[in-house]
């Protein structure tokens, strides 16, 4: 299959099961959402090493968010409930919590539930209040710019991790314009962050490592100074490789992500040399979700 | 489909206590058992076809007609179902209820929403005392649910309250949320003091205080102070619907001061003064 000149590989991305949750940070203003969003949502890219993947899902006019102020909606997955309740609180505890003006509301409705509010509470050392509307409790904590206010808990549900496409191309300047295109168009996706730095990851891993104590290492096939050194899976005259990494809350959330992100780094891709895009496929050892690329294109 | 309708009859003499004559008791009945079920009129046994006509009708949904003022206990621990009374309603409106809703469309007496455990109470014109307060025998006031007063509240309203959201339109007399424990309420009306007495917790919110309260506050209250409260635009955007246009379409508007206590007793309750933006404070912050 070939897309605006651009060798789509006949493979699958391996992703594998995860736990998400959706919070909604609000603020005085766009500025300090974000900045909280940003925060919170920082060191958060592989759960390998950061507990959980975060990121930015998308902005919240006022008029959308619970409190009537300008909101940023958040995604967290991790690798289960429990590690998933420890990051949100340890997270918002640190990063939202101490951002001027801030709130924050759970962003879905499940029967699972993490706690929120009902574990950052204690920080108010007895002056905070609840406070129930609408069939809701909220925590109120009484800090120096008046009160934060925490939902008592937020939902999770399962999700999907490591949802990806790599993009190979002459240089890292052609790969580097084919994912920021790609990116651009990912992110009006709802229900999907890319948690790696500008959404993508140029240390794409393989799963394994001839160190016992790793499980996963640099993915050396794709590896363009180790062209003649391994078995490498780069198509001659690809000099850098780029990968996108998406986490869902659905296969179909994954593969609509993937589809436009594709399409929007061949649309661009041919004038900056991108010679082909690939899965990161492990041979099935990764995740029990495969994501064919060209079922996907259809 | 049309609700079960109960008309007092006009012969009918004495005070007439419903307890335990509720929609989710009686469901399952037919209307010759409903007829007969036993309720009390003067404290001696009488049954409710002996007080009303009894018209059928749907048993989720009642419709209670007829001068009503010496019905005690209307829908009292009720648990589900849809009570409407046409005209006034006598003491014990919905104590300890617990779910369901109420709408009186008229008058009730003394103890309405005591102890409310759920469910929505709604009356439209004024209620006695103990509204909202602990029922007799019983430590703790309404804690859950909602009642909506669309007149004026008598002495002891809320006192004791502990979770729940009070709504009063009218004006409040003296005893408003004493011993209040949490919960939130919001008087439209002018208010009467002593207001807040022993509060532990709770939130009274008065839309239209008078101006003394806003220049020295409360006796055992800190202070009228300048709040910036983030919580507030959650709760007037909750509440926007259920108080008279004429104060919600000013609440954006509004800047908000802030009293704790009461600090005689060690107490955190708030109350929260509105003022109009045009007499706001220096300093003052609006709660958006």
């Amino acid at each position: 299959m070939h897309i605006n000149g651009v060798h789509i590989e006949d493979t699958f991305a391996e992703a594998f099961p995860m736990t998400a949750t959706r919070l909604i940070i609000t603020a005085a203003d766009r500025f300090w959402a974000l900045r909280a969003a940003e925060s919170m949502t920082g060191f958060a890219t592989s759960v390998i090493a950061c507990g959980c993947e975060a990121g930015v899902e998308r902005e919240i006019a006022p008029a959308d968010s619970p409190d009537g102020r300008p909101g940023i909606s958040v995604l967290v997955f991790s690798v289960s409930g429990k590690e998933l309740e420890k990051q949100v609180v340890r997270r918002v505890g640190q990063c939202v919590l101490t951002c001027p003006s801030t709130s924050v509301f759970a962003g879905m409705e499940s029967d699972k539930k993490i706690a929120l509010g009902s574990h950052l509470r204690y920080f108010g050392d007895g002056f905070q209040i609840s406070k129930v509307i609408a069939g809701k409790r909220y925590w109120r904590i009484p800090v120096m710019d008046g009160e934060f206010v925490a939902e008592e808990s937020t939902s999770r549900a399962a999700a999907i991790g490591g949802g990806n496409f790599l993009v190979l191309s002459e240089s890292l300047d052609g790969a580097l314009k084919a994912c920021e295109a790609a990116m651009d168009a990912m992110r009006q996706i709802p229900n999907v962050i890319m948690p790696f730095p500008g959404g993508v990851a140029r240390s794409g891993s393989k799963v394994g490592s001839k160190y016992k104590s790793l499980t996963a290492s640099t993915n050396d096939a794709f590896c363009p100074t180790l062209r003649n050194v391994t078995k490498s899976l780069l198509p001659p005259g690809v000099g850098a490789a780029l990968e996108v990494v998406i986490d869902g809350l659905s296969e179909s959330d994954i593969a609509r992500a993937m589809r436009v992100g594709i399409l929007a780094a061949c649309e661009i891709g041919g004038r900056y040399g991108l010679r082909g895009i690939t899965g990161g496929n492990y041979g099935g050892k990764l995740g029990q979700f495969h994501f064919h690329l060209h079922e996907i294109l259809k | 489909m049309s609700p079960l309708t109960l008309e007092l009859k006009a012969t009918v003499r004495g005070r007439i206590d419903l307890q335990g004559a509720t929609p989710d008791r009686l469901r399952e009945l037919d209307l010759a058992q409903i007829s007969a079920w036993p309720i009390a009129v003067d404290a001696r046994d009488a049954t409710l076809g002996d007080v009303f006509e009894i018209a059928d009708g749907s048993r989720e949904r009642w419709l209670l007609a007829g001068d009503l003022q010496r019905c005690d206990s209307i829908a009292a621990n009720m648990r589900d179902g849809e009570i409407v009374v046409q005209g006034n309603a006598g003491n014990y409106l919905a104590s300890r209820m617990r779910g369901g809703r109420v709408v009186v469309q008229g008058d009730a007496g003394n103890y309405a929403a005591s102890s409310l455990r759920g469910g929505s109470v709604s009356i439209t014109g004024n209620v006695g005392c103990y509204a909202a307060a602990a029922a007799p025998n019983q430590s703790r006031g309404m804690s859950d649910g909602e009642l909506i007063i669309g007149g004026n509240a008598d002495e002891w309203l809320a006192s004791r309250m502990r979770r729940g959201l009070v709504i009063v339109h009218g004006h409040i007399a003296a005893g408003c949320a004493t011993r209040m424990i949490g919960g939130t309420i919001v008087l439209c009306g002018h208010v009467a003091t002593p207001l807040g007495s022993s509060m532990a917790r709770g939130t009274p919110l008065l839309l239209e205080p008078p101006p003394h309260l806003l220049r020295q506050g409360m006796i055992g209250f800190t202070r009228p102070n300048p709040s910036q409260l983030s919580f507030l635009p959650l709760l007037l955007q909750h509440i926007a619907t259920k108080i008279p246009e004429r104060l919600a379409s000013q609440l954006s508007e509004s800047v908000w001061l802030r009293c704790v206590g009461d600090r005689a007793e060690l107490g955190l309750g708030e109350v929260l003064l509105r003022q109009p933006q045009r007499l706001a404070v220096d300093g003052a912050i609006n709660a958006s």
